[in-house]
């Protein structure tokens, strides 16, 4: 029988970017595919939403294996962005989310901010799309390999060319990466362009050698850093940016396993969460994540999740 | 070093398919064995020059 949350006298919907949602867990980008897979073991239409794997322009083999090298307390990856394509996807995997019903959160990616721009366009008018996550975090290709989410202009450049491609209405989520200098600066700067809201954090950067051969684990040497490793990190950067921009919905994730992760991020300022890593060991995570949560606001009487959004922002704590 | 294999499918093209979602267990004669641990060139969906 599939995993559904727990009846709770304790209110745990929540809004985002106008949106509310009877559950505050969403799946992390990559980590659930499309969602079938996570379907055998949990009800998806019962979690907040589905947030799907990036998906580009065109079909992506990903990238040849070894794609993936355990490290302490995390995991690294280096996938490639393996994917069927926008019209593939919407064809096949669109269509059976929509039909179970879920809610669902495309993630995007581009070689180029042109490419961004296609990509949102074809999801317009797609029945049962919530949102858009733009993954930022692409080589941008026309620009010696940099990372779009590592420079405030690019970054921008990215959002606006999405924002120009969808309905005015259509919520946009710009996914930020931790690896820079100062992530309010990125933050800024694609809430300008026209993000409504921010999912804070994409994986660190990060390299693993076999010490045998002396050779990076990964094919493509480096891969992204995700796990409970990184999760202090990616609090931190929730917490930033809460600070700055007071009123931003922010999906906050990085390292989730448990109800106690979750309400960490809720109070340094995310409106909801994101789960992945810890899905790879416990399907089941997601709802087990949402009634830990429920439980704990439970036995210290509090009624609502809203009353700890932003806690950790009270003056009276130093 | 992750689920993926590069399998022949009946259509005669090559996929990065998962074994832990599309096997367990392939036909041995559809698994290009010499190709594992690489992307064939001529794989659905194979890197592009110029593309990351």
């Amino acid at each position: 029988m599939k995993r559904v949350p727990q009846k709770t006298s304790v209110d745990m919907s929540t809004s985002v970017a106008k949106l509310n949602f009877l559950s505050p867990v969403f799946t992390a980008s990559g980590c659930a595919a499309a969602g079938k897979e996570l379907d055998q073991f949990i009800d998806i239409t019962s979690i907040g939403a589905v947030v799907t794997k990036s998906v580009m322009l065109n079909p992506r083999s990903g990238r040849a294996t070894p794609r993936m090298a355990e490290t302490p307390s995390g995991m690294l990856n280096g996938i490639g962005l393996q994917g069927p394509g926008i019209d593939d996807f919407i064809k096949n995997d669109l269509q059976w989310l929509q039909q179970k019903g879920a809610r669902t959160i495309v993630s995007i990616a581009g070689n180029n901010v042109e490419e961004f721009g296609k990509v949102a366009d074809r999801l317009r008018d797609i029945p049962g799309v919530v949102g858009i996550e733009v993954n930022i975090s692409c080589p941008n290709m026309e620009n010696r390999g940099q990372v779009f989410a590592c420079d405030p202009l690019s970054a921008a450049d990215v959002i606006y060319s999405v924002r120009r491609n969808v309905s005015a209405n259509m919520p946009l989520f710009a996914k930020l990466s931790p690896d820079v200098t100062d992530i309010t600066a990125i933050a800024k700067s694609v809430v300008k362009a026209g993000a409504d809201g921010l999912s804070v954090i994409n994986t660190l950067l990060g390299m693993v050698i076999d010490t045998d051969t002396f050779l990076p684990r990964l094919s493509g040497k480096t891969g992204g850093l995700s796990g409970p490793a990184i999760r202090p990190v990616a609090v931190r950067c929730v917490y930033q940016i809460r600070k700055v921009l007071p009123d931003i919905p922010i999906i906050g994730m990085g390292g989730i396993r448990n109800g106690r992760d979750a309400i960490e991020f809720f109070a340094a300022g995310a409106n909801a969460i994101s789960v992945g890593t810890t899905v790879f060991n416990d399907p089941e995570a997601c709802v087990r994540i949402h009634d830990e949560v429920a439980e704990i606001l439970q036995e210290k009487s509090i009624k609502s999740l809203s009353e700890i959004i932003n806690a950790a922002h009270r003056e009276d704590i130093s | 070093m992750t689920c993926v294999l590069p399998i022949i499918g009946d259509d005669g093209v090559t996929r990065m398919l998962r074994s832990c979602v599309d096997g367990p267990a392939f036909r041995g004669d559809k698994v290009r064995w010499q190709d594992i641990g690489q992307i064939p060139d001529d794989t659905y969906g194979a890197p592009v020059p110029g593309n990351h």
